[in-house]
């Protein structure tokens, strides 16, 4: 690749300002963000023969979520932990290309893949290429974000990561004007929305890779005086990728990410039906439902990952697994209530604390070990949302096809479900509970800031 | 370091930060067009399904 795009020829000059690299990284997460949207074309392509309706030789459904949606958020996690240290050679910018050339590249192939109706080209393209352009754009402005905000690490990788939760309230949306657009009545017009979501998406994402900046050796804020006496939970020395992996506390967070994420997203992916189920409501309502989950998934992001500066990592995460338990209890006394309105508060608080957990991990890895290489560690880290984004729906609606199965009312069916997610809550703070600072001995010697 | 020296023009900042704030604006009103239905008019909901 041309040498512009290496890490050395990003160094900011005098004077670049670091507000442009939040930008730079939205850019790129919100594009990637659009696999939340996805499930807008579910529909459309288990009906690319058929058009109007399925024809014999389509695919279902089940078969096309786990060939895009599923495989491309585990492609996240695994490339992610495999190209971690080499997004922390190379620097955001390559990276971002990187990631721009993977993930519009995919959806060119998955266009192509749709087009000749094959599902070995759909699942390469969007599965496959565009999993592993989700991994580098997910982690690639994580560390360069931290160095840019040594005052105020949360708030800005709760930009960021927002970045990414606004990608379904974008994407999704932008699909859909796309669909209507392009379809006849020999096209569902998933093809061409691909194919111009790619272009779109490439043009957007090259832009945060043309902004984006990394500080040079020893840059500091205006103002800015790093605190001399040791905070608790906060190191000042730096543990590398491949022995952070070793530590007791890599895994903890490990398991709190997961933890957190597990029950967050059983709600999220089952929303509509829940809603439908538990208080009856019809389709539309159960819609606007998921849509306002959307939206607080997305601010939940910046609040409680900016809220985290003020209180501590350990702290915010001990507000979404004590709080987050409290109200998954809640749950079932809404239903009891009948209350849409009560059940629509609860799962939004809910959903913004999922959301603010993705975005307070990075600043909670940089307080235990340090900016040296915390994009390759976030990425290992990472993988606990891939194994979390299996197992999470999967207890959802099995644990809830279980209670019908055996006589439970349709609209009780989710409340052990809901005792379930509040004891993996627990888990998660316990888990919390016993993170402790990194020991001195796994500190790397010889880096300096 | 000084910031002082050939600081990054505010047009320039405004403008990346309008990029990105376009298209979520727009995303965002779509999923309050999306929500609405949760809000209005009388609970449209019906007695849980058995």
């Amino acid at each position: 690749m041309p040498s512009f795009l290496d890490r050395e020829h990003t160094v900011a000059p005098p004077g670049y300002s670091r507000w442009l690299v939040p930008p730079a990284a939205i850019a790129v997460q919100m594009c990637i963000g659009e696999i939340y949207g996805f499930s807008v074309f579910n529909l459309p392509l288990s009906r690319t023969l058929g058009i109007s309706k399925p024809a014999p030789g389509d695919w279902s459904v089940p078969t096309i979520v786990l060939c895009t949606y599923s495989l491309g958020l585990v492609l996240l996690g695994l490339s992610a932990a495999t190209f971690g240290k080499w997004v922390e050679r190379n620097g955001p910018r390559k990276t971002m290309v990187a990631s721009a050339c993977f993930f519009c590249g995919g959806l060119v192939v998955a266009s192509i893949g749709v087009r000749l109706h094959s599902l070995p080209l759909l699942t390469l393209g969007y599965g496959l290429m565009g999993g592993i352009g989700l991994g580098l754009g997910y982690i690639a402005p994580v560390s360069t974000l931290v160095k840019w905000f040594p005052d105020r690490p949360g708030m800005a990788t709760g930009m960021a990561i927002m970045g990414f939760g606004s990608g379904a309230l974008v994407g999704g949306p932008l699909g859909v004007v796309l669909m209507d657009h392009f379809k006849s009545p020999t096209s569902v017009g998933v093809s061409e929305a691909f194919l111009v979501m790619a272009g779109l998406y490439f043009v957007m994402m090259s832009f945060g890779a043309l902004i984006v900046r990394v500080p040079a050796p020893g840059w500091a804020p205006e103002g800015y005086v790093p605190s001399t006496e040791a905070r608790k939970l906060v190191t000042t020395a730096h543990v590398s990728a491949d022995v952070a992996w070793k530590t007791p506390q890599f895994w903890l967070l490990w398991i709190v990410l997961c933890t957190n994420v597990t029950a967050g997203i059983g709600v999220l992916a089952q929303a509509s039906p829940m809603a439908q189920d538990m208080f009856g409501v019809s389709a539309a309502v159960a819609g606007g439902f998921v849509g306002l989950l959307s939206i607080f998934n997305m601010g939940g992001r910046f609040f409680w990952s900016s809220y985290s500066d003020v209180i501590g990592r350990k702290g915010a995460f001990c507000v979404y697994f004590i709080l987050g338990c409290i109200l998954y209890l809640l749950i079932p006394y809404s239903q009891r209530l009948n209350s849409v309105t009560f059940f629509g508060a609860i799962a939004s608080i809910i959903i913004s604390m999922y959301g603010g957990g993705f975005a307070t991990t990075p600043a909670y890895l940089r307080d235990m070990f340090g900016t040296m290489e915390v994009g390759a560690i976030h990425g290992r880290v990472i993988t606990a949302w891939s194994m979390a984004a299996v197992v999470g729906p999967q207890l959802v609606t099995n644990l809830s096809a279980y209670q019908r199965a055996h006589g439970v009312p349709r609209e009780q069916a989710y409340n052990s479900t809901m005792y379930l997610m509040a004891g993996i809550l627990i888990i998660g703070l316990i888990c919390n509970l016993l993170v402790r600072e990194v020991d001195p001995k796994h500190h790397h010697r010889e880096w300096i800031a | 370091m000084n910031d002082s020296a050939r600081k990054s023009p505010a047009w320039l900042v405004a403008l990346a930060w309008l990029l990105v704030a376009l298209p979520l604006s727009w995303g965002l009103y779509q999923s309050v067009l999306k929500s609405r239905p949760l809000f209005m008019g009388p609970p449209s909901h019906t007695a849980p399904a058995k």
